[in-house]
Parts: structure tokens; sequence; C-alpha cells
């Protein structure tokens, strides 16, 4: 990725600490709410986001990112981090040091049309690749064995991250795959687009008719890790999907071949690396 | 991370049944959330449920009475408790110090409302729709007050009232009656007394028993004199349909203390 790699750091100040301690494990972290400055003047649509983290708390023992998301609209920015959850014992965190990425646009929004979307199924939409990212509108999904898939590398996903997972807990994060599939039995007009961002930075996706008008009444957003199997049920022409983020989305009409997708993205080349740290961070 | 629930001593210390439905509880799972910001800190114990044959109806309260932690700190009840449906049901306290590893006794009372066709808080009226405009639980002699009567998308507001026994109805009622001008869906009001919110849930099931899908609820309050809910359906209602209503009763509860020791925090 062609970032700007920059020395001066990000001011960063914890405002609020929150833990979820449970005996679920998948239900357990540590969430910070930290204002972030960036150097230099701000501009409108300018976003933050915390793209590496790692803390050390009193005793040595490191705790892991789990979680961040773009921060924009305000400066300084307000932003959440989601981090693994420290032993009960430890009452402070020695540091969190990382990598946040600042994005200035240059101009107000950043977005692409693809017109015409639905006709090119099963394929990436964004070729040649725009800044990386990869969006697919995908149809003839034999719906049961592409569910199951889904379910099994999900799990997969789980069981390797959460070795200790009980059968009740993964059934409760298999809510998002029920629903999705719930709303592709439906009658109700669907359409099934994926796409691959393991940087996050697409933030938007709409579907507008040729009047321009929003068609999407509600959607389903489930993301999961690609394996060989689910990729074949796609039917995928372009086979560099390594990141699973699947919006099954529900519509006010039946699809129209002149519609078009329109995706709000953070441009890659307009991003700015800067390091930050925080220091002593007394816990609850 | 591993908890050995089984280890869990669990003792019923008094049952001060009102009915005869026993049930036995145990610890499914603990949250706790600790924040920087005062009074944000919980302890949620979620429960789990055995020997009650219970259906997609039965709630739980807990109502926690006593929660000491293993430094001999005493832990208050937060928040009211609600009734809620087993899979959610849980008794919420004041969140324990960080130094508390445990706590060391819990005590906790435990209403189940398990309603049932024979005891009664399960009411079904066959055939509805012939009945509309008459108070459909004028038979049932504990609820004839509710006044619930059911009636088409169509009638002046003084037809409502007087459906309702009423001389007027407010003033945002009037225009609700109205016939839909798209023809695709199909409305049906259900008007009722309820000041004490004695209805619990409101289905409509089709011949065979199962619930007729609705395209959309809407519920206006109006104080609590006379609620309104309207629904839509995709098909016109069937005269076969069934109402069926689920409706607060003593009958359908039993009460139960439970107290847990060495309960480990996380």
């Amino acid at each position: 990725m062609a970032v700007q790699l920059h020395s001066q750091p990000l001011e960063a100040e914890v405002k609020k600490i929150t833990e979820f301690r449970s005996s679920l494990p998948l239900s357990s972290e540590l969430r910070l709410r930290v204002f972030i400055d960036a150097p230099g003047r701000y501009v409108d649509g300018q976003k933050i986001k915390i793209r590496e983290a790692l803390g050390i708390d009193e005793n040595g023992d490191s705790l892991q990112l789990l979680h961040s998301n773009w921060g924009y609209y305000a400066s300084p920015t307000s932003i959440n981090l989601k981090m693994e959850l420290p032993a009960r014992s430890v009452r402070r965190l020695k540091q969190i040091k990382g990598k946040g990425s600042v994005f200035k646009p240059d101009k107000e929004e950043t977005n692409i049309q693809i017109k015409n979307f639905l006709s090119r199924p099963n394929q990436n939409l964004l070729t040649p690749a725009a800044h990386q990212l990869k969006v697919a509108v995908v149809q003839n999904i034999k719906q049961d064995s592409f569910f199951e898939a889904l379910g099994m590398a999900y799990e997969k996903s789980l069981r390797e991250a959460y070795p200790n997972i009980s059968r009740k807990e993964l059934d409760a994060h298999f809510e998002m795959i029920k629903l999705s599939k719930e709303r592709s039995m439906s009658d109700d007009p669907i359409i099934h687009i994926i796409s691959d961002d393991r940087d996050g930075n697409i933030l938007s996706m709409n579907i507008l008719d040729s009047s321009g008008q929003d068609v999407v009444v509600s959607g389903v957003i489930l993301r999961c890790p690609m394996d060989k199997a689910l990729s074949k049920l796609l039917h995928l022409r372009d086979q560099d999907f390594q990141h699973l983020t699947l919006r099954t989305l529900t519509l006010k009409d039946r699809p129209s071949t002149d519609w078009s997708l329109e995706i709000q993205y953070v441009d890659p080349t307009l991003v700015t690396e800067y390091d930050f740290a925080v220091f002593n961070i007394i816990l609850p | 991370m591993k908890m050995n629930f089984s280890s869990l001593l669990l003792l019923l210390i008094c049952c001060s049944t009102l009915s005869a439905q026993d049930f036995s509880a145990k610890i499914e799972s603990i949250s706790e959330f600790r924040s920087s910001d005062p009074g944000e800190t919980a302890l949620d114990i979620y429960l789990h449920y055995d020997g009650l044959d219970i259906n997609e109806y039965t709630l739980f309260k807990v109502i926690p009475s006593l929660a000491i932690d293993d430094l001999g700190n005493r832990l208050s009840a937060a928040g009211k408790p609600d009734f809620l449906r087993p899979s959610i049901s849980h008794a919420k306290l004041e969140g324990p110090m960080r130094d508390a590893s445990s706590l060391q006794q819990v005590v906790m009372q435990i209403q189940c409302f398990n309603p049932s066709i024979e005891n009664g808080a399960i009411v079904r009226i066959p055939n509805f729709y012939d009945k509309r405009g008459a108070n459909l639980l004028a038979p049932y002699h504990e609820y004839q007050d509710l006044n619930f009567v059911v009636i088409d998308s169509i009638g002046t507001k003084a037809e409502i009232a007087a459906l309702m026994g009423k001389d007027t109805l407010p003033d945002y009622m009037g225009s609700e009656f109205k016939p839909r001008p798209d023809q695709d869906w199909y409305a049906t009001y259900l008007l009722f007394e309820d000041p004490e919110g004695q209805i619990m849930k409101i289905d409509i099931l089709d011949a065979a028993g199962n619930p007729v899908e609705h395209i959309n609820w809407d519920r206006l309050s109006y104080g609590k004199v006379v609620q309104q809910r309207r629904i839509y359906f995709q098909t016109p209602i069937q005269k076969d349909w069934t109402l069926q209503l689920v409706l607060e009763n003593e009958k359908a509860l039993s009460e139960q203390t439970v107290e847990f020791v060495d309960v480990k925090l996380h």
C-alpha cells in the first residue's frame, strides 16, 4: 500500500475505559475511547484509524488490538479501540503503542460509481483493482450449500481463535448467518454483494436506481474468512478474494440492470501513517 | 477463563411457590461491565432453568436479595427486574470491586410466568373475525374489563367510539380508521383498554394453529385508557383464523428462592 510515513506522532488521550468480563471468552474485551488529533490542518472528510496497537500491562503481559473503526467528523477524533482483556488482577496498563492512519481527502467525498453492475456478476467489479478493493455481486448461489460452507468457515475461524469456545456461544454468533440465509430464502428481492477489504477501507455501499434513489431497504453484513469451498460456490472468476464480507441487501424493487453501485471508500494513496502512544492507563 | 459451573452448589433454601410448578436454576454465564465512568459498573448473572415444561411465552424475573463478595462486601441489586425470556433472564447486581475474585454467596428470588390454556393465561378466540365489534373478552370473567374489540379498517370516529363504549375518542385516533389505498395489504384494527398492561402478547393463528405472518404491527397507546394495534396481512383475513392473547394471570406464576455459593468472577 502506498502510504506516506511520518515521524510526527499522533496526539492521543484515553477518555473512557470499559471492560466486558465474561465467562464466555468471545464476549470479553477491553474498550478504550481515545481522542486522537492529527498533525496539520483539519480537512473536511478527514478520517483517522488505529491500524496497529499493542498494550503492555503492569506484569509485562501484552494485549493485542481486536478491532478499531474509522473515526471522523471532528478534531480531535473519537475512536473506539477493542483490545484483549487483561487479567482481573491487573490494575493498570503501562502503555499502548501503535500506528494510526490519517486520511485527508482531496475532495469532500471519495466514491466510485459502477453503472450497470448487475450485468457483470461473479467478478471483481473494480478491475483494474481500484486501490486494492475487490467487490463482486454474486448470483446463482446454491443457497443451502453456500450457507453450510459459510457456517463451517466461520466456525473454523472461531475455534482457531477461541479453542475453548462452547457450542452455545458458537450458535449465538451464527445469528447473522441465519438472518442472511432467511433473507435469501424469502420472497423479498435481495442482492448478495461480497467484498474483500481486509483494511476496512470500504465505508459504505449504496445501490441507486436510474434516478439516483437508494433502493436498499435493509442489509445484513457478515465478515468471514474466505476459503476454497466458498470461493468455488460463489463461482468467482477472480480467485483473489481472501477475506469475505457478505452483504445481503433487501431491496424495494426487483433488481434492474440500469442500477448503479456506489462505494464510498478511503483512498489509501491519500493516507499518512503516524506513530502514537499512551501511557499509564488505570483500569476501572 | 474456563469455569466449571457444576462445582457450584445450588441450594433451594425455601420454596414460596404460588403454584405447583417447581423448577431449578443454575448459572449459565456471568458478564461484568466495568467502566471508568462512575456508576456504570454492573454484574449480570444469566441463569438456565430445568424442570419446567416451558413454551415460547414463558418468562422469568430474577430479583437478587443478597450478594456478598469474597472480601465481605455486599453488592446491591441494580436496575428494576423485569420478566424476560429464559435465554436472556438474569440477575443484575452492582459491579464488584476489582480486588474481588468471587462471590461468596448470592441469593435470588426467581419468578416464573408460564402461561398455558389450562391456567387461563393463554386465551384463544376462534373465528374472531365473525365477532368483530363485540368485546371478545366478555366471556372470560377475569379479563372482561379489558374490553378487547376487533374492527375492520373502516368506520367513523363516532362508530369506533361507540364500539368501545366511549362518548368520543382522542383527536389523534380519528384519522386512522380509513381503508388503505394499497390493495396488497389487508388491515385490521385491534382496540382494547389495558390500563395495567395486562396483555403481554397478541398473535393471530391460522386454521392449523400456526402464527399468521403479518407485514407490520403499529402499536399506538393513548395514555392507559385505549390502546390500538393495527395489523396488516398479505392475504385477506380468513374466518377460520384464531386470535391468541397471552395475559397476566396469577395462576401462571410460580416463585422460588435459590442460593449460589463460590461464584467465580472473571
